[in-house]
């Protein structure tokens, strides 16, 4: 049982991210790949740019795993490879892999995987537009809108 | 008392805004409030003001609470995380 995680520069690649996670016992894989959109409302992407706090974003998805493995005790093999810098529209800027002997285990935590990723892991995303303005995008889910309905 | 020096980071819009993305700030007290140290940086910073309502803390990699006391000593490392939007 083994966790892949890595933030790179390099183009993701599916292939081999995958076979980090086959394994004899495992009779499924299952596959999250994030991919950058074209637009946003109604703007035109041209291109968009990640960053990361490498060491901390390394540190939240180990936690992920952890959880992970507690909530589904059948995992084997996690893999979470998140590209940073320059990326291209259509091209993938996360892929999650998670293997396990049956399917239930490894698609409900895939599922899991991406929704905690978004919400903790610090890592931002530039979007530039056709105009040439910017804008820092926000997730939703992530653990910063939730302070405002929390009681102190 | 000597000063504690701290390892302070920007990220994202924090970064844009500050201009750099890493700067040693002084302090004079080890235990203050996490929003009491980002008051600090704001004094030195204040366009970070515009991201003050939204913005998260780290001490050493752990995020944490904005209420929370931290008891700092030079060398630690304090990170200003906007929203964060990877995946």
């Amino acid at each position: 049982m083994t966790d892949y995680l890595e933030i790179t520069t390099r183009k993701l690649d599916l292939e081999e991210i995958t076979q980090l996670v086959n394994l004899p016992e495992c009779g499924a894989i299952s596959v999250f790949i994030g991919t950058t959109r074209n637009n946003m409302n109604g703007k035109l992407v041209k291109r968009l740019e990640y960053e990361a706090y490498n060491n901390m974003a390394i540190k939240e998805m180990k936690k992920i795993c952890d959880q992970i493995r507690l909530k589904w005790s059948d995992i084997r093999n996690i893999a979470i490879f998140h590209r940073i810098g320059e990326v291209q529209v259509q091209q993938s800027s996360i892929i999650i892999a998670i293997s396990s002997p049956h399917r239930k285990d490894s698609l409900e935590a895939v599922d899991y995987c991406i929704n905690e990723f978004k919400r903790t892991v610090p890592i931002w995303k530039k979007e530039w537009y056709d105009d040439s303005t910017y804008v820092w995008k926000e997730n939703c889910e992530c653990i910063h809108h939730e302070k405002k309905i929390s009681t102190n | 008392m000597d000063s504690i020096s701290i390892k302070v980071l920007f990220f994202g819009k924090a970064r844009d805004l500050v201009g750099v993305g890493q700067k040693d700030v002084d302090i004079l007290h080890s235990n203050l409030k996490a929003n009491e140290f980002l008051e600090i940086i704001i004094s030195k910073f204040p366009r970070l003001e515009e991201i003050k309502s939204s913005t998260k803390l780290s001490l050493n990699e752990e995020y944490v609470e904005m209420n929370d006391v931290l008891s700092l000593k030079s060398g630690d490392e304090i990170a200003v995380i906007p929203p964060i939007s990877g995946g």
